[in-house]
């Protein structure tokens, strides 16, 4: 599932050609789209926002708040701190809601570009360094993965997840979530990488 | 959520396991996953639809500056 940041679903309505606007278009076509609670919060405090349009946002599906997100959404906050990294508040929650949602959730959004990606333990990070990433090439309802090569850098990680983002200068679109199988750095499943264009299958072991 | 009902449907064991593969998750959250986006597929339309059409009053520097 994908979700979008405030400022992409802003430029969408807006028009905007911008290449995360264009994402949510292909996303809203393929219904691959949830909301999260924050973008949804911060989406209707607009004072101008025509009801009926406030009234279709409602129903695009609420990313549900789980058991104990507030106390992980805490942790993960604490330790992007830890790495003295900034973690804004409405950051932190919606990075958090994008980790519980069930299967993964991509997220993009406009001034920088992050994702979650669910990996096994340690060791996994000097293997994502020296990742190539490649520009995607088939269509986002595609089930594989595909990286583009960017700078990035990792934020954090969990036991089973990790934050991943870019430098600011890539002007980034979006945002991932990926499972791995069982078997450590095995092959990513479930995609959801939504770079340019396309999406294709990664093995970690390579 | 408000109110639950609790169901008994027969779907092709096949199709569930391919479907529980792709959330990832078990056999409610996957039912209610396809439910939710069933229930959602006229809302993508009309959010394509309003694509170009409505303006914020607020600009991006202020989101900004909110978070």
């Amino acid at each position: 599932m994908i979700a979008a940041d405030t400022s992409t679903w802003i430029a969408f309505f807006d028009g905007s050609r911008g290449e995360d606007a264009q994402l949510l278009d292909r996303a809203l076509e393929d219904r691959q789209v949830v909301m999260v609670p924050v973008v949804l919060t911060e989406l209707l405090s607009d004072p101008k926002l025509p009801s009926d349009v406030a009234e279709t946002i409602s129903e695009v599906p609420l990313i549900e708040i789980a058991l104990g997100y507030w106390q992980r959404a805490g942790a993960l906050r604490a330790k992007v701190l830890a790495k003295r990294r900034k973690a804004r508040l409405g950051d932190a929650l919606i990075a958090q809601s994008c980790i519980d949602e069930a299967g993964g959730a991509a997220f993009f959004r406009r001034s920088c570009f992050w994702f979650s990606v669910a990996i096994p333990k340690c060791g996994l990070y000097e293997r994502i360094q020296k990742m190539s990433w490649r520009a995607p090439s088939t269509s986002m309802s595609s089930s594989f993965i595909h990286w583009s090569t960017l700078d990035f850098g990792i934020d954090l990680f969990h036991s089973d997840s990790a934050i991943v983002r870019t430098s600011e200068h890539t002007g980034g679109v979006c945002g991932a979530k990926a499972s791995l199988g069982d078997e450590p750095f095995g092959r990513i499943q479930r995609t959801v990488m939504l770079n340019s264009l396309s999406w294709r299958t990664h093995d970690l072991a390579q | 959520m408000d109110t639950a009902r609790k169901i008994t449907v027969e779907v092709p064991v096949a199709l569930l396991e391919r479907a529980q593969q792709a959330s990832g998750t078990g056999v409610t959250q996957t039912v209610r996953t396809g439910l939710q986006l069933v229930a959602a597929s006229r809302t993508y339309a009309r959010l394509r639809k309003l694509r170009g059409k409505v303006r914020f009053s607020r600009r991006l520097t202020e989101l900004k500056a909110d978070r």
